[in-house]
């Protein structure tokens, strides 16, 4: 039986991205959550849930009143991350080693929990239908606009908050650290004017240990370009399509690299040379296409060492909908 | 569209298999043991653990090199699959959803402390899902749910709309957790933790005893599930949020009583249809109260007769796996028709207003059972699984 990663489709109604100046030295401060949140109540939120704040405010702001029209039950959310709290898991470790349970701050203990980073948009926010937290390898981005998507098209929810938040990991290797938030605003499709924006994706998973025989390549090779052109099924100007890869040099990233080349042209341009440890530079290149796209689509695809394969795109074209699944 | 349970695995404080863990649930009796590396460092180091020897001997050789939460999901998954009699093809194009709170940060502290190669890769924090998803070759959706302590029950959800919109025949779906060191001493510091461990609904209960494990299920759609042995359906599921507290749940209930009703109306049933509660019982104070005055508000008069069963009273709080494990003990209620005994209660809270059966298994009066999972954060989910057939 042929797995069948399907397209999941929304319309964007609000963009907002909390991430650090171009060129910042690592370890420099660029964020002050006085200045960006307000004097009280949010010194003891991990720095992860405090960019998130920040780029749900701005993305609230500019979607045009959507989500307060909206019933609170009918408001949801859901984040993506891999390394919000990852430094908060290593400090409650240490001390826990070193002095003692008591020792650990009340404050910050229950941030254990990787889904109170995203909860606290709720209390902002007041998303009573669900808040939901995701967190595949270096997609958890992309993983939560996907299911999102699928939730205001299937009904759960008249708009939706998603996309990433990160922290730096202080164990990330070979990558780099990812610090920030980006966050979109969608709503189901039908509900939108005209040229407003749309979002499509889809989630897939290629066994790395499939990679190692021809036919899991093939196999494998396949179910991209599949996805691939489910994603751009009707962009008129596919030719024009700004790709981005968010790869890292992984087997994995390499199938998906090859497959997306193959398709969309010898000149995509191939991943940032230094991986990311975390889930942020796909939502923040979405939510850029979004801002300053200027019409012209944007696909990104992100593939991680671990399996986990996703395939989103930004238009303002007006495309025929629903997308055709693949098969 | 129909979603059929057709496998089940576990492994647990219980034991190894989904058998294993039924008998378990008629012993009337279990407790937690010592975290060795915590002791000394938390006031409560205890946890329902895996027993070493079930430990040791569930793990096949090639999982050698995967952390120990993968490792118990991985061997959940195999039992689970196995247990469906899925072909090669179909786990080939299986989607994959598995639910962690925590995920590897324990093997991630423990392999930083003892030094990182300088070829070291990055090792991301919920890779359990992955992990799965490659030792099993399956190509289909592998998505990473951590929800705290309802990550499972949002999990199950997730894989029931692959299902239902067409995405996926076949879904593995559970969640998986070890007695990591970080939720221990988080849950100490805030004095959530029971020294005398995990007793739901007792009048005197002091908070929470976490425990480990996997629980995983092979979940179908009717065509794929046709000709299959089943345990019953996945009919229903509901989300909601308090937006209230960071850790408190919303006294006023109205989210808990809407995902509770909101599920009996997925299913396409009311509350005349529940044979069986799993609670999301928890063992802190208000946890236990207010959802016994939710399932008074949902069930009605109903909720005298029908008998809840305490599953964390046997293996701790399991956190992101604790829906799974609920499920996995819903079908097998609904697959042997009878709810087993619950551990006998010091004094139940009388404010805590529900049938509790502890004199032996109580016949299934209904076959619909209602599970509930509630997290950090005020995230709920209530699932319905139901004795519906292929």
């Amino acid at each position: 039986m042929t797995a069948r990663p399907h397209v999941a489709e929304a319309a964007v109604s609000g963009v907002g991205v909390t991430l650090p100046p171009a060129g910042l030295a690592p370890g420099a401060a660029w964020f002050d959550h006085r200045s960006q949140l307000g004097p009280r109540g949010y010194k003891y939120l991990p720095e992860a849930c405090q960019y998130l704040l920040a780029a749900a405010r701005a993305a609230v702001a500019g979607s045009d009143g959507l989500l307060e029209r909206c019933p609170e039950e009918r408001r949801g959310a859901v984040v993506g991350t891999n390394s919000a709290v990852a430094e908060l898991h290593s400090v409650i470790d240490r001390t826990t080693r070193t002095e003692g349970a008591d020792f650990v701050s009340p404050m910050t203990a229950p941030f254990f929990s990787v889904n109170l980073v995203g909860a606290r948009l709720s209390t902002e926010h007041l998303l009573k239908g669900f808040n939901l937290t995701v967190t595949s390898p270096r997609v958890a981005g992309v993983e939560a606009l996907h299911l999102a998507a699928h939730e205001v098209a299937g009904g759960r929810a008249d708009a939706v908050l998603a996309g990433a938040t990160e922290a730096p990991d202080p164990y990330a290797a070979d990558a780099l650290p990812e610090t920030g938030a980006a966050l979109l605003v969608l709503r189901p499709r039908a509900s939108a004017a005209p040229g407003t924006t749309l979002l499509r994706s889809c989630l897939l998973f290629l066994p790395p240990r499939a990679l190692t025989t021809a036919a899991g390549r093939e196999r494998a090779q396949r179910t991209v370009v599949s996805a691939l052109d489910a994603v751009t099924a009707g962009l008129a100007g596919a030719d024009g399509t700004d790709v981005r890869l968010v790869t890292d040099g992984s087997p994995v990233a390499r199938v998906v690299s090859d497959a997306v080349r193959g398709r969309r042209g010898p000149d995509v341009p191939p991943g940032a040379d230094v991986p990311r440890a975390g889930s942020l530079e796909a939502v923040a290149l979405l939510a850029d296409g979004v801002s300053s796209g200027r019409g012209r689509a944007r696909l990104v695809v992100t593939a991680a060492r671990e399996g986990n394969v996703a395939i989103a795109m930004t238009t303002t074209e007006p495309l025929p909908g629903p997308p055709r699944q693949t098969g | 569209m129909d979603v059929f349970i057709t496998g089940l695995g576990a492994i647990s404080c219980l034991g190894d298999g989904p058998e294993a863990f039924w008998k378990g649930l008629h012993a009337g009796r279990s407790g937690p043991t010592p975290v060795e590396s915590l002791t000394g460092q938390v006031r409560a180091p205890l946890a329902y653990q895996v027993p070493p020897a079930t430990d040791a001997s569930a793990h096949a050789e090639d999982d050698a090199t995967r952390g120990r939460v993968s490792r118990f999901a991985l061997h959940a998954a195999r039992q689970a699959v196995v247990d469906a009699g899925l072909t090669g093809e179909e786990v080939a194009g299986m989607a994959v959803v598995i639910a962690t709170a925590i995920g590897v940060c324990e093997e991630r502290e423990d392999a930083f402390r003892a030094g990182v190669p300088d070829d070291a890769v990055w090792t991301p924090s919920f890779s359990v899902a992955s992990a799965v998803g490659d030792a099993l070759g399956s190509f289909g959706a592998n998505i990473s749910v951590s929800n705290a302590c309802a990550a499972s029950g949002y999990a199950l959800s997730v894989a029931m709309d692959l299902v239902r919109r067409g995405e996926a025949e076949t879904v593995l779906v559970g969640g998986a957790e070890g007695s990591a060191g970080v939720p221990i001493a988080a849950f100490d510091r805030l004095g959530a933790i029971d020294p005398d461990g995990c007793r739901p609904f007792e009048a005197d209960r002091k908070g929470t005893v976490f425990g480990e494990g996997a629980a995983m299920l092979v979940v179908q759609s009717a065509r794929a599930a046709a000709g299959r042995r089943t345990y019953g359906r996945l009919s229903g599921t509901a989300w909601s949020c308090d937006a209230y507290h960071t850790t408190a749940p919303d006294p006023g209930r109205r989210q808990l009583v809407r995902a509770a009703r909101e599920a009996l109306r997925d299913a396409g049933c009311g509350p005349e249809a529940i044979g069986c509660v799993i609670p999301h019982g928890t063992g802190t104070q208000p946890n236990d109260l207010l959802e016994s005055e939710t399932l008074r508000d949902v069930l009605g008069q109903r909720c005298d007769s029908t008998p809840l069963f305490s599953l964390k009273a046997f293996i701790g709080h399991t956190a992101g796996a604790a829906a799974a494990f609920s499920a996995v003990c819903g079908a097998l209620v609904l697959r042997h028709g009878q709810v087993p005994p619950n551990i006998a209660l010091a004094r139940q809270d009388p404010a805590c207003d529900v049938w509790l059966p502890q004199d032996g298994p109580t016949p299934l009066p209904r076959p619909g059972v209602l599970i509930n999972s509630y997290a950090f954060g005020g995230s709920n989910v209530s699932l319905v699984l139901d004795g519906g057939l292929p």
